[in-house]
């Protein structure tokens, strides 16, 4: 996880004194493009780390994760496109 | 050594994450079975009515708006209703899983799916087969 936002205590207050709420389309397509990716990377991974036998995970099998999180900041730059705030000015 | 639990049996996997789907194929594959996989409901429904699986794993969320994985489970339910059907869900599916369980699916699994979890419920369906109890 990234270091904490200096402020994210007050950011988080804010959302919920706020009532700040997500789109539910937003929500959606968040659930399915970064849900699927992580499930994904997590799948791989776990199926060389998790269990009884742990073993490296192969270079192929990595670049499979690191495709994995190309197509989840691909997707971020897409929403933030979409959702960016058209100034009136 | 990973023992071949999966000898002589069929399995289907439906996911709409095609590296899951390869994943989780050859997880299975190393343990014996016969492994297919689809990633919509369309090539899940011609897949099953061709292999006839004794196990289907089946994610409830799929990426189209026409079909789920409740969709397969009840076709599955009425045209095979010796297979049995493993539901992959989110965390925060309750009332789906419980639909799910209505309507005859033999267990669940939440994501994020990790082996040993897998490995769990699968041998356990495994031994109700091969002992006759559905």
């Amino acid at each position: 996880m990234a270091n904490p936002l200096s402020d994210e205590a007050q950011v988080f207050e804010k959302i919920k004194k706020e009532n700040i709420k997500v789109n539910p389309i937003v929500w959606h397509l968040i659930d399915h493009y970064i849900g699927n990716d992580v499930h994904a990377m997590q799948f791989i991974a776990g199926s060389h780390i998790v269990g009884d036998d742990p073993e490296p995970i192969p270079v192929d099998h990595g670049k499979k994760i690191l495709h994995h999180c190309d197509e989840i900041r691909k997707f971020l730059i897409k929403l933030k496109e979409a959702t960016r705030e058209v100034r009136k000015d | 050594m990973i023992e071949k639990i999966g000898e002589g049996l069929t399995i289907f996997i439906l996911d709409d994450e095609k590296d899951i789907c390869q994943f989780v194929k050859e997880f299975f594959a190393k343990r014996g079975f016969e492994v297919y996989t689809a990633s919509s409901s369309k090539t899940a429904f011609s897949t099953i009515k061709k292999i006839k699986p004794d196990i289907a794993l089946l994610d409830i969320r799929l990426a189209e708006k026409e079909a789920s994985g409740l969709d397969v489970l009840k076709s599955i339910k009425e045209k095979h209703p010796g297979c049995c059907s493993v539901m992959v869900t989110y965390m925060d599916d309750e009332k789906v899983v419980a639909r799910a369980m209505e309507m005859g699916a033999s267990d669940y699994l939440k994501k994020p799916l990790m082996p040993p979890e897998i490995e769990k419920t699968i041998n356990k369906i495994v031994k109700k087969i091969r002992k006759g109890v559905k």
